[in-house]
């Protein structure tokens, strides 16, 4: 297998990557496992899933069972905010590609991967409603509350802000050693920042 | 549907790199961006 820098953003990958999409749908817990199994013992390292594969989160959540103590061994790729798809995350979460939204989605999608870090978290289709410089700032506010370890302004799973001693214990697991989002739209105006594997 | 067989078939497909006639066909099909 080969592998590449995935843009600037530090991260090496290997040049086939795994969409997710049939897990869930087509392929349930045993068949993941071996489709996984295959795809890390071929040396891939791209895993790319969303939360709207196989149907309100199942992708995530059989991939998340699967990978168990594989997680570190790959780059997770997770997308958020499909416009036809409804997650069930309520009027709070407002529009798709609003702070609140993206933050409650990366919540869910973070508890139903069973992992605490993202590598890579994208808006699924763009979001014709809210102002792309949200949407960008929301995804940057994601990447400096992974650095600094303190969520800047936590909000609960209900999208509604809370103080950080009510702070969900989902939001990205504070104080975890691995702890790494990195915020990127690919419709957006600006490049991600960097951010370097440990 | 996804099988681990197809999987692995892919993986291999990964370590082809195109020699520069596979290109220029590559390219005649899906010009590259101007």
């Amino acid at each position: 297998m080969r592998y590449r820098p995935l843009g600037p953003s530090g991260l090496q990958v290997s040049v086939v990557g795994l969409g997710c999409n049939n897990f869930g749908r087509r392929r349930v817990v045993n068949g993941t496992r071996a489709v996984v199994d295959a795809a890390i013992d071929a040396g891939i390292t791209l895993f790319d899933t969303a939360g709207i594969y196989g149907g309100a989160g199942a992708s995530e959540t059989l991939l998340g069972e699967v990978l168990g103590a594989r997680r570190d061994k790959i780059v997770l790729a997770a997308k958020f905010g499909h416009g036809k798809t409804d997650m069930g995350y309520g009027p709070a979460a407002g529009a798709k590609g609003g702070r609140a939204y993206i933050k409650r989605a990366v919540t869910e999608s973070l508890r139903r991967l069973r992992t605490d870090y993202l590598d890579l978290h994208q808006i699924h289709t763009p979001d014709p409603v809210t102002p792309i410089d949200e949407t960008i700032t929301a995804l940057d506010e994601l990447v400096t509350e992974a650095r600094s370890g303190t969520p800047a302004t936590p909000i609960s799973p209900d999208g509604s802000s809370r103080t950080p001693s009510t702070c969900s214990a989902n939001w990205a697991a504070p104080g975890s050693s691995r702890r790494r989002t990195t915020g990127r739209c690919w419709s957006g105006p600006r490049r991600p920042r960097s951010c370097p594997r440990p | 549907m996804m099988s681990p067989e197809q999987v692995k078939a892919n993986a291999v497909a990964g370590d082809w790199v195109p020699a520069a006639g596979q290109l220029a066909e590559l390219d005649a099909i899906v010009p590259p961006p101007a």
